[in-house]
């Protein structure tokens, strides 16, 4: 058959087929396939981040199409690493990458809401007064009223609103609450600014305006290490992810660094290929277990009896039997071991002081400036004492000498074990005896007497025994150095505290693995010069004695010689995630562009005291005294160690007095007074109070809070149930008893009422974007644009980048930017508020700050006026005071504009100050100019206000601020950022890529292309001193109170008793057994936080609802099977959740992931008959006497830098099986 | 259906479902005229929106509005916008958003409310605009989902109900039975029985039940993603609801 008819000879086809048949082209129409090309099309990428509590900041494209946001993909631009370092990206997580069902859920908080309740008595009073504020007092001055609205808060019954209305009713509520009250009732809680800086500095810039007091959180959230303030005067410093990559070995300890720091773990994982070790240290069997060569178990709790046992081993063979030249040299020159502490002598034995200063000697030892705050030591070359320099002395009063280069021709000495001029029996606390139901304890004595080589000192008082930090140490440690004397150890296989042997008994931890690990670590650091790390976990500190846990840590690393050195120290990523251009911001979060002081106040404290969780304590002070302490000094409850802090000028305290802080002035200038001698007149004649003499006195009651960017009810408030009784008035679930008539009997501060108040807050108003648990309890929701609808800037220390949100879209629905919200709030009140108030002056109290030349207040002892042990001065024993301008009607123009102050007063931060006029003229030309100031009107200008004063984002003044330390220090360090004088980092800059920083003496690292960001690396290598008291990294706590709770030298401490299950094992059956098991709460792997866990995506990976882990032997025990529920309950409160029996968690601890909410799957409790709580309705709150310490060096206070921690894991829980699960889809009963 | 009618009864009741506010109780006898005139709708159940509109004139209007926020701004399972219950979470609906937007471009609609195109009462209002049958063809596209939401309310006893059966009676046809009980099964609305609550979280063997797992059986996560793609409208409830 021919083909040849069938072929074309003119013509083909347009119909053709390709690739053999595979392919075909054909006409059609081919419409069809533009749903697919349409698919992927766009208009535009953006370049945002998630604002979260986590430390990821990470790059996102976010893509849009027609106004809508179509979804998001990781970016992938960041400026490369040098060479053999691994790239920081791709970041990102499973949390993150299910983030778009925010913007359009359900959920979204979509219109400004405000309880049914509320809204109806204000329209009445409104209906009847024409002025709000008039309406807004006749609401309040009706007790039926003000508690119709709040014993309902929690059980739903909002209603929409508008916007001017709600901020008709917030505004008239401040004015009022001003008014009547006094600015500082109003208070603020915004957790952690770094994540979403201007919307932080929105709402905190209103605060500061109206002379409101903005909230801590680092140290309320508990992941505030109270230890890195008391070693190193810094809050947390910490080495960037990368630099994990150069490190030799590596404990992760209690860090479970897969799980929540997901988008930085490849710098841990791909290090190992260099041969680096990974030990992990955790009492389950956790995901970051699986990455360590070795892993260790120490029982919960009790990390620090095995940090110890390490210590001792690295002090005995690298420091003792064999000096290593480089530990020896790192010691005397960055660590207090070379420093004199003086030793008391008490019924025949010594017992460590405080340490020796110029001032001890009848010369002063020739020091005219601060000599009671200069350190000694002896120069082992001659024998001489000297005081070297660099201690706090040094940094105030007096220029050039602030730095802690060597002095040629002296070497500091370390131990007098060789020619010391006696050898002295001297005490150590030791609190391993303490007897604990669920801990093992050790035999051996509460005091400790072990022999010390010593020098004697001619001093003013007369012949004085002195001992270095180091041979203190040493024995601290119980290491034997022949020196004679019981309870120190020659062999590791002692029975002796505290040697690995010891602690195998409390920690459960092989002793051959505790030495092998401690010998890798120390062996390793050696040979690198330092490149050990220890990245630490909030699950170490989050409990009560944490700091006994942290230093045992720290001590290993500055041993090492660890700390300041690439690849090396302490690494801890939690919870304040690096606000690095602080200093520029700052100033618009606390408006000091107007007016300075800002009023500050540490959480913790003020919780504990206005949720009346210290009404509960049956923790004494007397309890927790080292057994050679004054017990007498330690009378009363932890509540009245608090209030003697306040009283003297240590911690911060709002409200302040119990009388309005705008009244004082007027009645001072009416006797002719000056208004803070009047103050401090009347406060000692008690004429005038502190409010925290009286916490439950109306006249002292907080009375409007703002809560944004958090959810504090449904994550990380502690004693959950707690705030709902007192600060709420509503609904709860506590089931113990307060203390009573022995609250009365025992109290020596606090005023005791025997009824408690419920329902202190007049108003309180959240800001989010979706309906939390803390939205729930809210008189008044406010619908915030989430982070792909605002611009804002955002950073972490896990990378040394500056990141923007972008607004990708505009706000959703009738939501806004939390910067025009407060900007909303700030007009409203404007338009309001005259005839109400005008320009006041305002009485602001102020703790002692550190980083001031108040940092240098009672220097020897603790002398408490109130006592009449000393005169009340402002700044030294007691708060500083101030009076401060409020000019109300002006409020909306201040927080629009950069005030003056900043070109009168300038700028400056950590104790640096520089003259900031040429940012500010930048600012005018840029941002535009109103009544001669630059014009502060969108979250654009907001930013570029921080970007511009900030050193870390502009070089110009990064090289200014260097150059004011240099001055201080007499040493030269400009140089670190004079290559980038020229770089000026802008908003657009960033949203084209992510930009890093430029080095700034505010941070103790640098950035450089030739070393990865480590802190204490300006330390170490630039010789500026940390910011303690002898300007070393310290080891001894010299203060009073530290040595009165024995912890002047780091000490095992067994969790405390809480008290808290005994009482609810019985008397409460189900007909179910119960079991009390320790109750931990880590963070998770399907949220960060209560953020993301409501949604559907997270909630299928995980069960679904609220989960509670628990080991097989205790299941079993019990009869609990996997995915029962369960109730877990003490006198706190009571949560439900599902089981998961799992063998990963140990015997005798249930895990539950913080934070599941309340909103999703929680049936009632059969114990509280309410809906199942949160994770913290089973906590309460406890605060320790050492935190409250201030107005001492690094010990001084500085907002969330020091202070009372929220801890919270010695806590135990009775877990039983549920008998009946009741959903209480009902009605909400009252 | 009666010759006169247009669209407007639509809109109508996509006015009703809006936010409760007081303009929308004055234009009780316009729309009464309305649906009486267009008569797209039964007597009956006319009659029944007329006591729905009777009920929102004359209770509480603050009671009006906190019993809508407890409906439709604060329960997942009922809530308004349509692609809640076709893609829930699922990053489909931002694109599945840009489609619908694309069908009001097409007319020369633009949306100019603070509203996502899903917002079934800017949908209603859409469909006024079509010619009678287009909208009801339109309409029945979306009738699956506003019948389980209004079975859902029907449960709860609100009287919101009758809005959804006006849209039923509306459309060309019935809803599809098997996706409408499929729906409900996953959240009837009302309360759940425990051991309906404990079969609903039941975890799963990750690779079938042992038993099973020796021929072959799979494994039962994907197939249960896969099994909510083709029965899309269960998938937004029981755990992802709001429970407080």
């Amino acid at each position: 058959m021919s083909y040849f008819l069938d072929r074309l000879m003119f013509f083909k086809y347009n119909r053709e087929d390709f690739s053999n048949g595979h392919g075909v082209t054909s006409s059609e129409n081919r419409k069809w396939e533009d749903a697919y090309r349409g698919r992927w099309a766009h208009d535009k990428i953006v370049r945002s981040t998630h604002g979260v509590n986590c430390t990821g900041s990470c790059s996102w494209k976010i893509y849009v199409k027609n106004g809508l946001i179509t979804w998001e993909t990781q970016q992938t631009d960041y400026p490369r690493t040098r060479p053999d370092l691994p790239n920081h990206e791709p970041r990102g997580c499973q949390r993150g990458a299910s983030y778009s069902w925010y913007i359009y859920s359900a959920n979204r908080l979509k219109y400004p809401m405000i309880r049914k309740r509320l809204l109806k008595l204000w329209r009445d009073a409104k209906a009847q007064y024409k002025d709000p504020v008039h309406a807004w007092a006749s609401i309040q001055a009706d007790e039926a009223k003000r508690r119709e609205y709040q014993k309902v808060r929690g059980q739903g019954g909002f209603v929409r609103a508008e916007w001017e209305e709600v901020n008709e009713l917030i505004a008239a509520a401040n004015i009022y609450t001003i008014k009547k009250h006094g600015p500082d009732r109003i208070i603020g809680f915004s957790p952690i600014p770094a994540m979403s800086m201007i919307s932080y500095a929105a709402g905190s810039r209103y605060l500061s305006l109206l002379g409101g007091v903005c909230m801590s959180f680092y140290d309320w959230y508990c992941d505030l290490p109270p230890s890195s303030p008391q070693t190193w005067g810094e809050q947390t410093d910490v080495p960037e992810s990368a630099d994990w990559y150069n490190a030799g070995f590596i404990m992760m300890w209690g860090s479970n660094v897969p799980q929540t720091r997901t988008p930085d773990a490849h710098f841990m994982t791909e290090v190992r290929y260099k041969g680096t070790q990974v030990v992990t240290v955790t009492p389950d069997y956790s995901e970051a277990s699986k990455f360590g060569d070795i892993w260790l178990n120490p029982k919960q709790g009790t990390d620090a009896a095995m940090g110890m046992a390490m210590g001792h081993v690295i002090l005995k063979e690298f420091h003792i039997d064999r000096e290593v030249d480089y530990f020896d040299d790192y010691c005397r020159t960055y660590t207090d071991m070379p420093f004199l502490v003086m030793l008391e002598e008490k019924d025949g034995q010594y017992v460590p002081g405080r340490m020796v200063r110029a001032s001890d000697f009848t010369d002063g030892m020739g020091q005219a400036n601060n000599p009671d705050w200069k350190t000694v030591a002896i120069d082992e070359n001659t024998g001489h004492v000297v005081v070297p320099n660099g201690s706090i002395g040094f940094r105030w009063g007096q220029e050039g000498r602030w730095n802690i280069a060597p002095t040629e021709n002296i070497r500091l000495q370390k131990s007098f074990i060789k020619g010391c001029d006696a050898v002295a029996p001297v005490a150590f606390p030791y609190f391993g005896h303490i007897e604990h139901q669920y801990f093992n304890n050790s035999r051996h004595d509460a005091v400790q007497i072990r022999n010390v080589p010593v020098r004697k000192l001619k001093l003013k008082g007369g012949e004085v025994a002195v001992a270095t930090v180091f041979d203190l140490l040493c024995a601290n440690y119980g290491i034997d150095r022949g020196l004679g004397g019981g309870n120190v150890a020659s062999s590791y296989d002692d029975d002796v505290p505290y040697t690995p042997a010891w602690q195998e008994k409390i920690t459960g931890v092989p002793r051959d693995q505790v030495i092998r690990v401690a010998r890798a670590f120390a062996d390793n650091a050696e040979k690198t010069k330092g490149r050990s790390m220890i990245i630490i976990g909030a699950a170490m500190n989050h409990w009560y004695h944490m700091d006994m846990n942290y230093r045992a840590c720290i001590n290993m690393l500055v041993f090492c010689g660890c700390v300041g050195q690439s690849g090396g120290g302490w690494s801890h990523y939690v919870g304040q995630e690096k606000l690095r251009p602080q200093t520029g911001w700052a100033p618009l979060a606390f408006a000091l562009d107007w007016a300075r002081p800002p009023r500050q106040q540490n959480s913790t404290s003020f919780f504990y005291a206005h949720t009346d969780q210290w009404r509960y304590e049956n923790l004494k002070p007397a309890n927790l005294l080292a057994p050679y302490a004054d017990k007498q000094r330690w009378k009363g409850n932890l509540i009245d160690c608090n209030i003697r802090a306040e009283r003297m000028g240590w911690l911060p305290s709002a409200p302040q007095l119990q009388r309005n802080t705008l009244l004082i002035a007027g009645e001072a200038e009416a006797q002719a007074k000056d208004p803070v001698a009047y103050a401090v007149e009347s406060l000692k004649n008690g004429s005038l109070r502190l409010s925290c003499e009286d916490p439950d006195h109306p006249d002292n009651w907080p009375r409007n809070m703002f809560v944004w960017r958090s959810n504090i009810l449904g994550s990380s408030g502690k004693g959950h149930e707690y705030f709902l009784k007192h600060l709420l008035g509503t609904q709860n679930g506590v089931q113990g008893k307060d203390l009573g008539a022995e609250g009365a009997k025992d109290s020596t501060e606090v005023v005791w009422h025997d009824k408690a108040p419920e329902g202190k807050l007049d108003l309180l108003v959240t800001l989010d974007f979706r309906m939390s648990t803390t939205c729930l309890y809210s008189d008044v929701v406010l619908p915030t644009a989430s982070w792909y609808e605002k611009n804002d800037l955002n950073t972490s220390d896990m990378h040394p980048f500056i990141h923007p949100l972008s607004q990708a879209i505009a706000p959703v629905w009738q939501s806004r930017t939390d910067w025009d919200i407060y900007k909303g709030l700030a007009k409203a009140f404007s338009a309001i508020v005259p005839g109400h108030l005008g320009v006041e002056k305002d009485l602001v109290l102020a703790p002692i700050q550190h980083d001031s030349p108040g940092e240098l207040a009672q220097p020897l002892d603790v002398k408490d006026w109130k006592r009449g042990e000393c005169e009340p001065v402002p700044g030294v024993t007691m708060p500083s005071m101030k009076v401060v301008e409020r000019d109300y009607p002006n409020i909306y123009k201040r927080y629009t504009s950069l005030g003056p102050l900043m070109e009168k007063i300038g700028n400056g931060g950590k104790g640096i100050a520089w003259n900031t006029q040429h940012e500010v003229d930048f600012l005018k030309k840029l941002n535009g100019v109103r009544d001669g100031l630059a014009k502060i009107e969108t979250d654009i200008d907001a930013c570029e206000v921080v970007l511009s004063l900030a050193p870390e984002t502009n070089g110009e003044v990064a090289v200014k601020s260097w150059e004011a330390l240099e001055k201080i220090t007499g040493r030269e360090h400009a140089h670190l950022a004079l290559p980038k004088e020229d770089e000026k980092i802008r908003f657009r800059d960033i949203q084209a890529q992510p930009r890093k920083i430029i080095s700034s003496p505010t941070w103790s690292g640098i950035e450089s292309e030739h070393v990865s960001y480590n802190a204490g690396y300006t330390n170490v290598h630039e010789y500026i001193p940390w910011r303690t008291l002898t300007g070393r990294q310290e080891l001894y706590q010299d203060h009073q109170w530290m040595r009165d709770f024995g912890e002047s030298m780091v000490v095992y401490k067994p969790p405390i008793n809480t008290n808290t299950v005994m009482s609810m094992l019985t008397g409460r059956d189900n007909g179910h057994k119960p079991i009390a098991l320790n109750f931990i709460t880590p963070h998770q792997k399907w949220g960060i936080h209560s953020t993301y866990t409501d949604n559907l995506h997270m909630l299928t990976l995980s069960r679904g609802g609220p989960i509670v882990w628990i080991s097989e032997v205790d299941a079993g025990k019990v009869g609990i099977k996997d995915n029962d529920w369960i109730e877990v309950f003490n006198t706190n409160g009571a949560l439900v959740a599902r089981a998961v029996v799992s063998q990963r968690v140990n015997e005798g601890m249930v895990l539950m992931y913080h934070a599941q909410e309340k909103i999703v799957n929680v049936p009632g409790s059969e114990i509280t008959g309410a809906r199942g709580g949160i994770h913290n309705s089973v906590t309460r709150a406890t605060v320790k006497p050492t935190h409250m310490i201030g107005g001492y060096a690094q010990l001084a206070y500085g907002f969330n830098y020091y202070g009372t921690v929220g801890s919270n894991r010695d806590e135990f829980v009775v877990v039983r099986k549920m008998a009946k699960v009741d959903w209480m889809d009902g009605e909400a009963a009252e | 259906m009666k010759t006169s009618a247009t669209g407007k009864t639509l809109k109508a009741i996509g006015f009703l479902l809006a936010y409760p506010q007081g303009y929308i109780r004055e234009a009780a006898p316009e729309i009464n005229a309305l649906l009486q005139r267009e008569s797209w709708l039964s007597e009956c159940v006319r009659v029944d929106i007329k006591g729905f509109m009777d009920y929102l004139g004359q209770e509480d209007l603050l009671d009006i509005q906190e019993a809508y926020v407890e409906l439709f701004d604060r329960t997942p399972s009922l809530s308004l916008h349509l692609f809640e219950h076709v893609h829930g979470d699922s990053r489909d609906r931002g694109q599945a958003m840009v489609e619908l937007d694309g069908l009001y471009r097409e007319i020369g609609l633009e949306n100019a409310s603070e509203h996502t195109p899903d917002y079934l009462p800017l949908f209603l209002e859409y469909l006024s605009l079509l010619p009678v049958e287009q909208a009801r063809a339109n309409l029945d596209g979306a009738l699956d989902v506003i019948a389980v939401i209004g079975e859902r309310l029907k449960k709860r006893g609100s009287r919101y109900a009758v809005l959804f059966d006006a849209l039923q009676e509306a459309s060309s046809r019935k809803p599809d039975e098997k996706k409408l009980q499929s729906a409900l099964a996953a959240h009837a609305g009302d309360m759940m029985s425990q051991a309906e609550m404990d079969a609903a979280w039941e975890d799963q063997f990750a690779l079938g039940e042992p038993s099973q797992a020796a021929d072959g059986g799979g494994c039962p996560k994907v197939q249960d993603i896969l099994a909510r793609m083709n029965a899309p409208l269960d998938e937004t409830d029981n755990k992802n609801g709001a429970r407080s």
